[in-house]
């Protein structure tokens, strides 16, 4: 422990993250760089270990930062108080294997939304990995972001005897639609388990954590993502035809994001108001079928797929966006509305996420209800005054949208767990900053 | 002597229909009579009939000495003589005892005063002759929807004949005594009564003894009892809906209704007056100058006050951007749908204040969020407005 600045204690932190998928979800990159970062802010040090990426050279956590530098705004530089660790070392020995790297390269780069089972034992050599960094470096508390740290998480537990505080972004049932993979789920349930306190990214993440793995409610805590405004906002001066109206979906086209509603929501939209312009951003495995049914539909020309955007593309699609849509069939948080919102870009989004929880000043409908969705994609782009509401008010709310309160409910579970709290450096015990155990 | 005047409001809009887009051009439904029946049914059985036989029961015992005025909106009566023949006939036994008033008001609840004095006097002049009709009075109190206050709204008020004019938004006032009477400026028959907000959200918002007689309640009765000895006025100004609905105790009314009449009647020096008598028996205790629209305390609150959002504007200046042609029409069903879509209910359901605690989703807002509520209603008006130009089934 040491004193922070302000006489608060300062609490070291081992973050056990994943990269981004090499996708444009990034929800999960951007949610744990700022969530670092604003924990750094606050005085803590955090130790963020990933595993390298396969076949890249150099550190692979530059890539990583730089990569969360785009989403999360004008964040340029990693704060002080983060260090990456990068596990990379510790794995050869395990791919030395035979076919491992081959797997692991195919299972993590070339199709990350569908998991296949070599990346659980993947996982869990991982796991095993970074238990070594628990013996190397000191942290009061072990905090693993998804399913896929908890063997890690678990392992330098078992390491340390530090609390294990696991973060759930999503859930199996979120990402498979029912169609669970049970190896994962067994992970997932044992890290829910074992936690000595949970976190969910929402209430209705919290729900599923409850009935779905039987966790008791008292052990879960609801802290919601939050977004950093970036400069870049108001950077793009986008080049439009008077009057062309985007509506967007920007996200993996897979079947948890519900991209076949925004396509048939959007040919009931042309059948009334034929000049708006539909795009659909990102890629996935029901893409092909995507282009499919717009094409069955004749909607060629007024509907187009910009397959996988990058940083800076992305930001130029909010830009010139009027209408972001999110028709997610069960989305634990989403915090790409956030991100549109930070564009000026009025959202509509399905009830079925958390982040319906924290936005109030946008649309929402049922997934599945087409009809609906489609009736507010015409009501945004016909009543101004609708839009203009939705924009100024959400404004306000994003501005109290910070880290730094996520960090700070994140402070108050490590409190619960490590029983160092109040952070007020009236409470100290007798931990070191030496690591306790060696073998 | 002090005098309380106590004044209980009832009004329920037509709901809306949840109307899609694509039912532009396509369906005239626009009021959802089935749900509007059954609020209403709710509403007079845990409110108005109860409140109601509570009334009667403190007149009769009170040999008149409590007396006590009941706004009924016109587009309220018109609903009940639809299907809700006890709560008239409770109304109109009120009425027979002659110690209870019926003020007048826009028709529709409308917020009329605000966009067209032709319409606003029109509804006032409906609702003026239907309270004639049906309980044998000629209205001389004037109540504005939502208690709206202004100049113009004294001016009006006052050259349609009325004698008392309710207003709210005292507070707003400095330097206006809400326990004394007023002369509305460039007035000269004309007086205004403000509601007393402090005593009137203290009494409605009072948590509900149990069996109507908490001691808390005679308590705060007799300090209220105790603080007044000369010719104060108190005006409590009220919705039917304090007393029943949330809040209520077993017997549906809150305790002080019940007790509160009895504790203050026992001293020979209160009485209670309509807002006609206190009239007749002050006289004004100085001039008031309001030159703009004045909305009560707490109002923003509730959601509803002017110039109101950006949903709110747009959907007012809409509607009422529509007068013109609407009258051209010369059409009695479209006046009269025209009509019903000024509720303001329909304004207030738009309110985008306090979201986030769930403070702004009134318990009676039927959608799901302003935005849903702003929607709905800009699609009817869009169908609305095709079809009086005359393109009916044609997209406007």
């Amino acid at each position: 422990m040491e004193k922070r600045e302000d006489g608060a204690q300062a609490m070291q932190i081992l973050m056990f993250g994943w990269e981004f998928p090499p996708t444009i979800s990034g929800g999960l990159g951007t949610a744990c760089f700022g969530m670092t970062k604003a924990l750094a802010d606050r005085g803590h040090r955090v130790t963020f270990v990933v595993p390298s990426l396969p076949g890249s050279d150099g550190p692979s956590h530059v890539a990583l930062l730089a990569a969360s530098d785009f989403s999360a705004g004008t964040e340029k530089a990693p704060s002080a108080g983060i260090t990456v660790s990068p596990v990379d070392s510790p794995l050869r020995p395990y791919m030395a294997e035979a076919d491992y790297g081959v797997f692991r390269k195919g299972s993590l780069l070339e199709s990350p939304g569908h998991y296949g089972p070599n990346l659980l034992d993947e996982v869990q050599r991982y796991g095993e990995a970074a238990g070594l960094i628990a013996r190397r470096v000191p942290f009061d508390v072990i905090h693993a972001h998804e399913w896929l740290s908890v063997p890690a998480a678990l392992h330098a537990r078992r390491e340390s005897g530090r609390p294990f505080v696991f973060h759930v972004h999503a859930l199996e049932f979120d990402r498979s639609g029912g169609n669970v993979n049970p190896g994962i789920f067994a992970i997932e349930r044992q890290g829910l388990l074992e936690a000595d306190r949970v976190i969910a990214v929402s209430h209705f993440t919290k729900g599923m954590i409850v009935e779905r793995y039987g966790i008791d409610a008292e052990k879960v805590t609801v802290v919601h993502n939050a977004v950093s405004r970036g400069e870049a906002a108001t950077a793009y001066g986008v080049v439009k035809a008077q009057g062309e109206r985007i509506v967007l979906f920007m996200g993996r086209i897979t079947h948890q994001k519900g991209p076949g509603f925004f396509v048939e929501a959007a040919a009931k939209v042309l059948s009334v108001l034929p000049g708006v312009t539909f795009v659909m951003a990102g890629s996935g495995d029901l893409m092909p079928k995507m282009v499919e049914r717009v094409a069955e539909l004749g909607m060629g020309s007024r509907f187009f797929f910009t397959g996988f955007l990058s940083g800076g593309e992305v930001e130029r699609m909010y830009a010139a966006s009027d209408l972001y849509v999110m028709p997610s069939v069960s989305e634990p948080f989403g915090i790409a509305p956030l991100e549109a919102m930070l564009y000026d870009v009025p959202v509509i989004i399905s009830r079925q996420s958390g982040v319906v929880e924290v936005l109030h000043h946008a649309l929402t409908v049922d997934f599945w209800d087409v009809d609906e969705l489609a009736g507010k994609i015409c009501a945004a782009l016909t009543y101004d005054a609708l839009t203009r509401e939705m924009v100024e008010r959400s404004r306000e709310e994003l501005n109290a949208m910070t880290w730094d309160r996520a960090a700070r409910e994140i402070e108050e579970v490590y409190k619960k767990v490590t029983g160092l709290g109040p952070f007020d450096g009236t409470n100290r015990t007798n931990r070191t900053n030496e690591p306790i155990e060696r073998t | 002597m002090p005098s309380v005047v106590l004044n209980l409001h009832a009004h329920l809009p037509l709901r809306l229909k949840k109307y899609s887009f694509f039912d532009i051009g396509h369906s005239q439904d626009y009021f959802d009579g089935q749900e509007s029946r059954q609020v209403l049914e709710r509403v007079a059985k845990d409110s108005y009939l109860p409140v109601n036989a509570c009334l009667l029961k403190l007149i009769r015992r009170y040999r008149g000495r409590f007396r006590v005025s009941c706004s009924v909106s016109g587009m309220l009566l018109e609903q009940l003589e639809k299907g809700q023949d006890a709560v008239l006939e409770s109304f109109r036994r009120l009425a027979d005892t002659g110690c209870v008033e019926f003020p007048a008001g826009p028709w529709h609840h409308s917020l009329a005063s605000l966009f067209s004095e032709e319409e606003f006097r029109g509804q006032i002049a409906l609702h003026r002759r239907k309270i004639r009709a049906l309980f044998g009075q000629v209205p001389r109190t004037f109540r504005n929807t939502e208690l709206i206050y202004g100049n113009d709204v004294a001016r009006i008020a006052e050259s349609m004949g009325f004698r008392v004019i309710l207003a709210g938004g005292e507070g707003r006032l400095p330097g206006c005594d809400a326990e004394a009477l007023h002369r509305p400026a460039r007035c000269r028959k004309l007086k205004v009564l403000f509601r007393h907000d402090r005593l009137s959200d203290d009494l409605a918002l009072r948590p509900a003894g149990a069996a109507g007689q908490a001691p808390a309640d005679d308590e705060f009765v007799r300090r209220l009892a105790d603080g007044y000895h000369g010719d104060e006025i108190i005006n409590l100004f009220m919705d039917y809906e304090t007393f029943g609905g949330h809040g209520q105790n077993e017997t549906g009314i809150p305790g002080f209704l019940e007790t509160l009449p009895g504790v203050l009647l026992k001293r020979r020096n209160w009485r209670f007056s309509t807002p006609s008598g206190a009239a007749a028996e002050h006289e004004p205790a100085g001039e008031i100058d309001v030159p703009g629209p004045i909305f009560p305390a707490g109002s923003e609150k509730v959601g509803l006050t002017w110039p109101g959002n950006h949903l709110q504007v747009d959907a007012a200046r809409t509607l009422y951007g529509l007068e013109d042609r609407v009258r051209a029409t010369k059409s009695r069903k479209h006046i009269g749908v025209w009509r019903n879509l000024q509720a303001s209910d329909h304004f207030r359901h738009m309110s985008t204040e306090n979201l986030a605690s769930g403070a702004g989703q009134v318990a009676s807002n039927p959608f799901a969020s302003p935005y849903d509520a702003y929607i709905h209603t800009m699609n009817i008006l869009k169908d609305f407005s095709g079809r009086i130009a005359g393109k009916t089934g044609v997209r406007p």
